[in-house]
């Protein structure tokens, strides 16, 4: 089983060894060294930042273990078993010369880090991970994220946002942590241990967990499952090097699509967390996946431009709308095999799901368009300045919500009773319910 | 011996290291000077750089802004470091004692409104910060498409792009305003995160800090109340560094709307024209590498200035020697030569001259004969002489007219076969007549009626709309590359998306009706229409560059465009022809490309520039003038063999730079050398390449032209484009193969009624025969050693014809020919 599709009472012994170790760099030195728990967490904060993916200098990966032994130009690893005297990796750590010394341009590691990577070359540079070809950050042991501040300095952009149980609990993105709020804007409760920002809260249909997809820009995003009502941590379905925009379970609740920084999409099994497919197709960051009531189709949108429409039980793509001509942000289906997309271009398309030909523009304007949702009989569609509901089947335009040139980031409602709640890039919560606009809850603790 | 010419050379080296180090205390300075010498500092962000100028004896300014020493004689409102940089402390005014030797100097300051924190601005500071570390280049971020999927507009030229980019996408990715320095805009430059662009600075930096403020002050966008209306740089253009003394810091002050000032020495984009004399840094501190000319292009928001160097260095064993100057030409070239310590070369022989001279003007070799009609000329002046034979031939017209051609783009792919023929003959003729530039232009330009009674209006059907007419026009009559600016304002040049549409406008209202005849159009201008910018979706009016907006009555704006452009107050016009003239002579212009005019592209000789113009224009634009000026300069007529003390000048013209003949006079000079001249299609039978109208004519379904192979491989351009980088000047494996075993060089030599076999047959003696040979391809007799050679060769060699036909094909390999040299 791997480390992260883990059980609460995994993820929990999980804490408890990372409690004892940090990082594991005060161990003493007879221990046996773990490659995952101890040297990964060194190499991928001190290193993988040149020696990547996207920047390898000299060509020289170190991201995945397999890169890392693998040769280097000398036709030598860099990494050469129990002769850390005879081994790249550490001389270069230690070099007399600046400017072959690693990292460059910088102060070298501090010398218990050094020590750490010798020891373990020493003992023979044993991979103790799962695959050797799997990203270092994902080996890493489970992060315990930083606790969020107290206070905030300042407000941050609403970039998730869920309403839940009869008592229209608000569940908002924070830094590190959910804050929720009741409609009055007073803060209930707060669910730490996050990543920086998070991109989606997903209460599960039978209300009693929720998914959250967050990461840190341009270092890590995961998903993690948390109790809605205690808001204990239960599970961490996937993590990568990047920031995971949304996650959503299927309707009958069976099933999580996660969209990933890599354009691809992978479904996992609820109750296992064991990867079930992954989706290919999209070039470029998927920024949000929905499912069709049927539990089975999937729609996609994406940086590439492109929206799709996957069968998850085949794992192919149906269709692909190539209409749109900036970063697609959002998808919601509508009757029939009517979807429609919104997008950085400005457009609000309908377009159907079996052909991917375009029904017609709802909206074609000069703004970014950036959510849509729908709910029952309508859909809400979210811009810049403001956001406007339109009526399914006639696409008449029936409300409006001004905002004052503040971007409205994303919309979210609860079923019963009736209740819409607006997040802001300023990070206020403007709460509808029918006509009625309650006062702008600020969402900063 | 070369070890121990190579041993001096070295001692010459170490000794001018150990010179460098010490060398400003060698030198007596009379007096110092600090720019500015009265400043104030307001606002706790802004900075001040101080230059400090020695003068020596001899009159001479060296920068000691590093070596002088800086002493704040009023306490507690600023502090001083040894680069001369200003950080304010606190309220106040006092005095900055600047001290050099026993040298010393003042500059008043005060300072204000240091106490209260100043807000880090959007415009002022975050965008130019984005541009001078390189984020916001073209090649990076700022490319239209972005990078990495963050996109910036380029070097800051679209506030409202980089507003959304930095704080809007993606809900404000990049900024992390709980904690700043972990937001992505910090991370990722000083590469605490992967980061493909590397490292752009370090936390340290006045970039970070400026960048972290503006996060932690909540990353504001406000607009400013002013803008910035100019930069003015120090020491201004025109300043002469001498080696050792060979570094300059400068300044650069902003201005703006409401009267202020500000230094933005560190917070300016810099960029050396040419690497190879200079390098300058963040800080605006330049550093000489080698003698030579460079411009530093200094840009700060969308203002640029591009003040010109001059390094100069003692050379061991210089001595200026000169012959005396055949005309201005040569006085200023000389001038810039002795500056920068380098020898003209020697005058070139008569037979090397000869060659030269005959490819230049009407682009073919010299015959046998004309080379023994030469040869026997006993007068001083026969140079002179021949110039004027050969300028007042037929080809010459027909040479020259080609290269308008490639320039206006005559091709029957745009405006037909008869189009085509109208069209050279016109230019032909106006060559032929020596028709005044400024004439030839307004012709061109003002074209109205019957394209087939006015074939100069042949032009606006190659040039068939108005982006394509006016970026003709400006590309080929002012030397200007404004393309870019139809999308985005320019990105290294001061050009804007306003220009180009203000010159457009110039050329909206011309139509181009169709008549009942192929190849015809009748040019007519309406008298309304209006060009719109854009991106404002505002009407653009009528704007030339210096000039500015104009006014025009003539509803046919181009009228008031062309009376600009002819004017004789428009010093680029004139600039512009000569320096595509003296390029055609030279293979390389003064200023390089010859049709790349930018501040940041200045002429590699300036006086010589201004020189030729002045003398075009007071001659009325006689082009025929200024060939005949520059053929007739010591300058032209120097040996292209280099000396010592010019070997590693390659861009003031000590000496002549050899160049391989362009694909039509090569394909000539094949034909004429082995007397197998080749035939093209669709034009008489003795039509040479280097008067052909069109590379595409295309008669009778038979092959075009530029379909020939040979003349494609060694770059004949498509006239697709006005520029001149069309034709290519690349050397490539294809013309080695064409040359070496291609069909054109195999039919000539094995035709059996070439000159070769016809000579053998009539019996001419075979060293006669590759004497001849020499003078047709080299303009020269074989020496003794030659001829010994290639008669070895033949006689070792069963098929003497064979072996005649090897020789002709080893001499056509030899750069000497292949090259004017």
């Amino acid at each position: 089983m791997n480390f992260f599709r883990c059980t609460l009472t995994v993820a929990f012994c999980a804490f408890l060894k990372l409690v004892s170790s940090a990082y594991g760099n005060d161990l003493p030195p007879s221990q046996t060294i773990s490659f995952s728990a101890q040297v990964a967490p060194v190499l991928q904060s001190r290193c993988v930042a040149c020696h990547g993916e996207k920047l390898a200098e000299s060509d020289y990966r170190m991201d995945t273990f397999a890169a890392l032994v693998a040769k280097t130009s000398d036709d030598q690893p860099a990494v050469l078993e129990n002769e850390p005297e005879s081994s790249e990796l550490y001389q270069r750590l230690i070099h007399q010369d600046e400017d072959l010394r690693m990292p460059a341009e910088s102060a070298p590691l501090p010398a218990q880090e050094i020590e750490l990577i010798r020891s373990w070359i020493e003992q023979g540079a044993d991979f103790d991970g799962d695959s050797r070809d799997r990203l270092l950050t994902d080996l890493l042991p489970m992060l315990d994220h930083p606790a969020a501040p107290t206070k905030y300095r300042a407000s941050i952009p609403i970039s998730a946002l869920a309403v839940i149980g009869d008592e229209n609990r608000i569940y908002a993105g924070g830094y590190h942590e959910i804050t929720v709020w009741n409609t009055a804007g007073e803060l209930v409760s707060r669910i730490g241990n996050q990543g920086q920002r998070t991109y989606s809260i997903a209460p599960h249909p039978a209300g009693i967990s929720l998914l959250a997809a967050s990461g840190t820009p341009g270092i890590m995003g995961e998903v993690r499952i948390f109790d809605v009502v205690s808001g204990k941590l239960q599970a961490v379905v996937t993590r990568t090097n990047e920031a995971i925009l949304d996650a959503q379970y299927s309707p009958d609740g069976k099933q999580i699509a996660v969209a990933l920084p890599n354009g691809s999409i992978e479904i996992y099994n609820t109750n296992t967390l064991n990867k079930v497919v992954t989706l290919l197709g999209h070039s470029d960051q998927v920024t949000s996946v929905r499912w069709h009531t049927d539990s089975n189709r999937l729609g996609t949108t994406s940086r590439d431009n492109a929206a799709k429409i996957y069968d998850v039980k085949t794992g192919r793509s149906i269709t692909t709308f190539a209409g749109h001509t900036a970063c697609v942000n959002c998808l919601a289906f509508l009757d029939g095999n009517d979807v429609i997309t919104v997008s950085d271009d400005g457009k609000a398309t309908i377009w159907s799901s079996v052909d991917g030909r375009k029904n017609r523009d709802v909206i074609s304007g000069p703004l970014p368009l950036l959510d849509v949702a729908r709910f029952d009989r309508h859909y809400w569609i979210t811009s810049t300045t403001d956001a406007q509901q339109y009526e399914i089947g006639s696409h008449r335009r029936i409300a409006q919500l001004q905002s004052q040139g503040v971007w409205v980031t994303t919309v979210a409602r609860n079923r019963v009773p009736d209740l819409r709640v607006f997040g802001l890039h300023s990070g206020e919560l403007i709460v509808r319910q029918g006509d009625q606009e309650m006062p702008r809850i600020l969402a900063r603790p | 011996m070369m070890r121990i010419k190579f041993l001096a050379r070295f001692i010459g080296a170490m000794s001018l290291m150990i010179g460098s180090t010490s060398a400003a205390d060698l030198v007596e300075i009379q007096t110092i000077d600090v720019y500015p010498n009265q400043y104030t500092i307001e606002g706790s962000r802004e900075r001040l750089q101080l230059v400090v100028t020695g003068t020596t004896a001899a009159g001479v300014p060296i920068d000691l802004t590093s070596q002088a020493t800086y002493q704040v004689i009023t306490p507690g409102f600023v502090s001083v470091d040894s680069g001369g940089r200003v950080v304010p402390t606190g309220d106040g005014q006092g005095v900055i004692q600047v001290s050099y030797g026993k040298r010393t100097a003042e500059v008043q300051l005060s300072t204000k409104r240091i106490e209260i924190p100043q807000a880090v601005s959007f415009d002022f500071h975050a965008l130019p910060v984005l541009a001078q570390t390189g984020c916001s280049g073209g090649s990076c971020h700022g490319s239209p498409n972005g990078k990495a999927g963050f996109r910036l507009s380029l070097f800051g030229s679209d506030r409202e792009l980089d507003r959304v980019s930095l704080t809007r996408t993606l809900y404000g990715r990049r900024i992390n305003s709980i904690e700043p320095e972990k937001s992505l805009l910090l991370m990722k430059p000083v590469t605490a995160v992967a980061h493909q662009g590397g490292k752009r600075f370090d936390q340290s930096d006045l970039q970070y800090q400026l960048l972290h403020d503006w996060i932690e002050q909540g990353a504001k966008t406000d607009q400013e109340e002013t803008e910035c209306v100019g930069i003015e740089i120090f020491p201004t253009t025109g300043r002469i560094l001498t080696f050792p003394h060979a570094t300059q810091q400068l300044s650069v002050v902003a201005n703006f709307a409401d009267g202020s000032r500000r230094d933005v020495t560190h917070l300016a984009k810099y960029e050396a024209s040419d690497p190879k004399i200079v390098d300058v840094n963040r800080a605006g501190l330049v550093r000489g590498i080698d003698r030579g000319e460079s411009a530093i292009i200094v840009r700060y928001l969308h203002h640029i200035e591009a003040p010109l160097l001059t390094l100069v260095r003692n050379i061991d064993g210089f001595v200026w020697t000169a012959p005396s100057a055949a005309n201005y030409v040569d006085q200023h070239v000389y001038d810039k030569l002795k500056q920068l310590q380098y020898l003209p070369g020697e005058r070139s022989d008569e037979s090397t001259f000869l060659r030269r001279v005959y490819l230049d003007t009407i682009g073919s070799l010299p015959t046998d004969e004309e080379i023994t009609l030469y040869m026997a000329d006993q007068r001083d002046n026969r140079r002179q002489h021949l110039v004027e034979r050969l300028l007042g031939r037929p080809e010459y017209a027909k040479f020259w007219a080609q290269k308008w051609g490639d320039l206006l783009r005559v091709s029957t792919k745009l405006i037909g076969n008869s189009g085509v023929h109208k069209f050279s003959r016109w230019l032909e003729s106006s060559v032929a007549s020596n028709t005044p530039y400024d004439q030839f232009a307004r012709d061109i330009l003002l074209a109205k009626g019957s394209t087939r009674q006015q074939p100069a209006g042949n032009f606006f059907r190659s040039a068939g709309d108005t982006s394509d007419a006016m970026e003709t026009a400006t590309q080929v009559f002012l030397g200007t590359r404004i393309q870019c600016a139809k999308c985005h304002n320019h990105p290294f040049e001061r050009w804007t998306q306003s220009n180009y549409y203000g010159l457009s406008s110039f050329f909206d209202r011309l139509q181009r009706s169709k008549t009942h005849r192929k190849d015809e159009a009748l040019l007519w201008s309406k008298t309304t229409g209006e060009v719109i910018h854009p991106a404002t979706g505002k009407i653009t009016k009528p704007w030339v560059p210096v000039a500015g907006e104009i006014e025009t009555n003539d509803p046919d704006r181009r009228v008031a465009f062309t009376n600009w452009l002819t004017s004789p107050d428009n010093p680029l016009f004139a600039k512009i022809e000569v320096n595509r003239i003296w390029a055609q002579l030279h293979g390389r212009g003064i200023v390089e490309p010859f049709d790349d005019f930018r501040d940041s592209n200045p002429p590699a000789n300036g006086p010589l520039l201004d020189a030729l113009a002045k003398d075009f224009v007071d001659s009325g634009y006689d082009r025929r003038q200024i060939i005949r000026t520059i053929l007739l300069s010591n300058t032209y007529q120097a040996t292209s063999e280099a000396s010592d003390f010019n070997a590693s000048d390659l861009k003031y013209f000590s000496h002549y730079s050899p160049r391989m003949l362009t694909a039509e006079q090569l394909i000539d000079a094949l034909g004429e050398v082995t007397g197998k001249p080749k035939q093209f299609f669709g034009v008489p039978k003795t039509t040479k390449a280097t008067w052909i109208p069109a590379p595409d004519l295309k008669p009778h379904d038979r092959g075009k032209i530029g379909s020939i192979e040979f003349l494609k491989v060694f770059g004949q351009p498509e006239r697709q484009s006005a520029c001149e980088c069309e034709r290519a000047k690349d050397v490539s494996l294809g013309q080695a193969l064409e040359l070496l075993n291609g069909k054109t060089v195999h039919d000539m030599l094995t035709a059996k009624d070439n000159l070769l076999h016809r000579s053998l047959a009539d019996g001419v003696e075979v060293p006669e025969v590759i004497n001849q040979l020499y003078r047709r391809a080299l303009t020269r007799d074989a020496t003794k050693e030659e001829l010994e050679v290639h008669l070895r060769y033949i006689e070792s060699h069963a098929e003497m014809p064979k072996a005649m036909e090897d020789t002709y094909w080893a001499i056509m390999n030899r750069n000497e020919f292949l090259f004017q040299h």
